[in-house]
């Protein structure tokens, strides 16, 4: 009975159009994640150094390793930028002989044009965007160094006693000394977020029209009279919840296997809370274990927007004043991801910060499922009693 | 006429369609709720006593209400605003900005003289500005970009979706009624037939565009009740104070191609929103005709917007087919609703043609309504058994 339920969800031109707006989806909003990653200088230096840190260090990075690792690279990039000043005429020019010279000449208020041109030429494709890795070795160096003060601050400014807790608590165990890039976290949860919208949309369209369509030819009438009876609404709330399921399935593997392309999943095992991300995580967890619980928080929401689109679907007409209903629902649903799938489980999430609870984001997921999940099975067994004529 | 009235009964007493307005409206607010911006009030009520053009007889009442002990933060911002200002249309040279459209997209021929030719027309309206002192007007002062963004983007923006979306889906509920109550057979036997096509278009292009000034004058009834225009409705939308971002240029004026008030440059954007819905009405229509399924045929309504924002985009701009379809594509609805912001000026980096907003409408709607006729045509001849 249920197989017969998907069969109907699953038409070939449903598919075809739910293909169609995916694709569209994704020129439009996902695939800049994947085609500038990493998006320019220092960009690609800072992802570059990342990786090498992961490849020599593991998954942190203590104390000995950043001194043998900052030294070695700043000797071997100053090396490499000297090089390029004396082979390149447009240094002696500006009278720029050494690196010493160049950085005089960088800190300089009011360069002169030719001076200019020789600043941006260790800056540029000729000098292989020397003078930027120099940046991103000053960079990591800051960061490593300056981070224990930053979470301090932090602690002065916190207003309560579990982020106070948990602040000391990353101090204590130098949590922070995790290698995870924040390019590599930015790139993620936008192309998560914009992941998710995609999947509701696409749980929305496929799994709407079943019930309407039934009722406005009045097919249910006839259902009603057949040997399974008025069970059938309970089958139908049974395919679209697996209908649902397995798309979101499809999806998560399509999309999932096209971002494995950017190579992000070298953070597996690092920790989120890291000297080199910009959020700071309401507990310990890895890069791996983000994307299972995201995962987990997608599946939650795609199976209660399914539920949603159910009992809409149950209760319209047909399929015009149903899309009228979904719409609205879909803008709601959207600003909930962007609210739920942004920074979820760190200090920076809106919804933590606006309501200061930690695992906001499966509550509102989870709430979203269990209140949709529990009205429409209310109406299914209230169906069973209900006059049809 | 009997039976449009009737179609139009069928689609207004629809308490979804109904449902989907108040849901749009509710949006509305919620963004107008978010716009209060006291220092645009005040600018906008000073402007009752000093006037909105920056003479000299502004900058002696603005004087007077200072001296008269009205002493506040945002009146010394104002005077400071607007101290020593000059007309920013004087001496200013249009021609780089088209030089600079044309080297980073790389075009020549054809596309290149028009890009030319439209920077060098617009180079007489700027000559023609600065003789009227046209940007020497108040409007918001400091607060003008962002009001104006407000108003002409964000709120105008949503509201043209809204109407897109409204309308379209009226159109479709229209074109689908007799499929969906499976009445079909019966309406296309009768002596009006196939013929019923007719009214039932007019009623819900009808309803559409009523559906969208309905929601227009609702929310800016709400919109003009919460900010204070009243002193400033005739200051020019050229002012000085007011601005476009543009990346490849850097900030520049808003330069319009007529000079235009904010009254009259709302008036002109409102009736461009009506000429736009009916163009989605018009699309929503021909696929209607194409698509029996009322559900397939405004996800293929979505998909046909998506695809003409998609294919400029995924393109190759290197070569010259590519930027001719990026400069066409700006002639149709869905392109011409994204640049919502820029229309009645010389355009940006995509827009090649003079009065582009105009020129797309004109061609959307010859098109489209060709498409209508080309659908009614299979339609009418088309085997439901």
């Amino acid at each position: 009975m249920v197989w017969y339920e998907l069969r109907k969800i699953w038409n070939s031109r449903i598919l075809l159009v739910v293909a169609l707006l995916c694709t569209l989806f994704y020129w439009l909003f996902m695939s800049f994640y994947i085609d500038f990653f990493p998006n320019g200088h220092p960009a690609i230096e800072e992802f570059e150094y990342s990786n090498e840190l992961l490849d020599r260090y593991g998954p942190t990075l203590e104390e000995d390793e950043y001194v043998e690792f900052i030294s070695a690279n700043r000797e071997k990039v100053i090396a490499e930028m000297e090089r390029y000043i004396k082979s390149n005429p447009v240094f002696a020019k500006v009278g720029i002989s050494s690196y010493e010279d160049y950085e005089r000449v960088y800190k300089k208020q009011n360069p002169t044009e030719a001076e200019t041109e020789a600043l941006w030429t260790l800056l540029g494709k000729e000098s292989n965007f020397v003078r930027f890795k120099l940046q991103t070795i000053e960079w990591i160096e800051n960061q490593y160094r300056d981070y224990p003060r930053y979470v301090s601050e932090l602690m002065a400014e916190a207003t309560n006693q579990k982020e106070i807790d948990r602040l000391n608590a990353i101090l204590e165990t130098k949590e922070y000394t995790n290698i995870m890039e924040w390019e590599v976290y930015e790139n993620t949860v936008g192309y998560t977020v914009y992941l998710a919208i995609l999947s509701i949309l696409a749980v929305f369209v496929l799994v709407s029209p079943l019930i309407v369509t039934d009722r406005a030819r009045n097919v249910h009438l006839l259902q009603y009279s057949s040997k399974h009876g008025r069970k059938i609404l309970q089958k139908q709330l049974l395919a679209v919840l697996l209908s649902a399921f397995m798309l979101t399935t499809l999806l998560i593997l399509i999309f999932g296997a096209i971002y494995s392309t950017n190579g992000t999943w070298v953070f597996w095992h690092s920790g989120m809370t890291s000297f080199l991300n910009g959020p700071i995580f309401l507990f310990d967890i890895t890069y791996g274990q983000y994307i299972v619980l995201y995962i987990v928080l997608l599946y939650t929401l795609c199976l209660g927007t399914a539920a949603m689109a159910f009992l809409f679907s149950r209760f319209s007409r047909n399929l015009i004043t149903l899309i009228l209903k979904l719409m609205p629902m879909f803008a709601v649903l959207t600003v909930l991801c962007l609210y739920v799938f942004n920074d979820p489980f760190s200090m920076n999430n809106s919804l933590y910060k606006a309501l200061g609870m930690i695992g906001i984001e499966p509550l509102v997921c989870g709430g979203v499922f269990i209140v949709f999940l529990a009205v429409s099975l209310y109406f299914v067994r209230r169906e069973k009693e209900v006059e049809v004529i | 006429m009997r039976i449009y009235w009737h179609e139009l009964k069928k689609l207004l007493t629809s308490v979804a369609v109904w449902g989907f307005v108040a849901a749009c409206l509710l949006f509305n607010i919620v963004i107008i709720g978010n716009s209060g911006d006291k220092y645009a009030d005040f600018v906008s009520a000073v402007s009752k006593d000093t006037g909105y053009i920056l003479d000299q007889s502004f900058y002696e009442k603005l004087a007077r209400i200072a001296e008269s002990g009205k002493q506040s933060e945002y009146l010394e911002q104002l005077q400071y605003e607007t101290d020593g200002v000059t007309d920013v249309f004087e001496g200013y040279e249009t021609k780089s900005i088209g030089e600079r459209y044309i080297q980073v997209t790389g075009s020549t021929g054809y596309f290149a003289k028009l890009m030319l030719d439209k920077y060098s027309a617009l180079q007489k309206v700027v000559n023609e500005k600065a003789k009227n002192d046209e940007s020497l007007t108040l409007y918001f002062a400091g607060a003008t970009h962002y009001r104006h963004q407000l108003l002409f983007s964000t709120l105008m923006g949503w509201l043209l979706t809204e109407g897109a979306l409204v309308s379209g889906l009226l159109v479709l509920l229209s074109v689908g009624y007799e499929q969906i109550h499976g009445t079909e057979s019966i309406v296309y036997s009768t002596k009006k037939g196939r013929q019923v096509l007719r009214p039932k278009l007019a009623a819900s292009v009808s309803a559409g565009l009523g559906v969208f000034a309905l929601l227009a004058l609702l929310t800016f009834l709400i919109y003009f009740s919460v900010n204070e225009y009243e002193g400033v409705w005739r200051s020019s939308v050229s002012s000085l104070f007011n601005y476009r971002i543009d990346l490849v240029t850097g900030n520049r004026p808003f330069i319009t191609w007529y000079s235009f008030s904010i009254l009259t440059y709302f008036m002109a954007m409102l009736g461009m929103g009506l000429g736009l819905v009916l163009c989605f009405s018009l699309l929503a229509f021909g696929i209607g005709m194409w698509v029996r399924n009322s559900y397939i045929a405004f996800l293929v309504f979505l998909v046909v917007n998506a695809v003409t924002v998609v294919i400029p985009l995924q393109i190759p701009q290197t070569m010259p087919v590519g930027l001719a379809i990026k400069y066409f594509a700006v002639l149709t609805p869905t392109l011409l609703w994204l640049k919502h912001g820029i229309w009645f000026t010389d355009g940006d980096i995509d827009i090649v043609w003079k009065h582009f907003e105009t020129l797309g409408l004109v061609v959307s709607l010859v098109v489209l309504t060709a498409l209508c006729v080309l659908a009614v045509n299979h339609f009418k001849r088309k085997d439901f058994t």
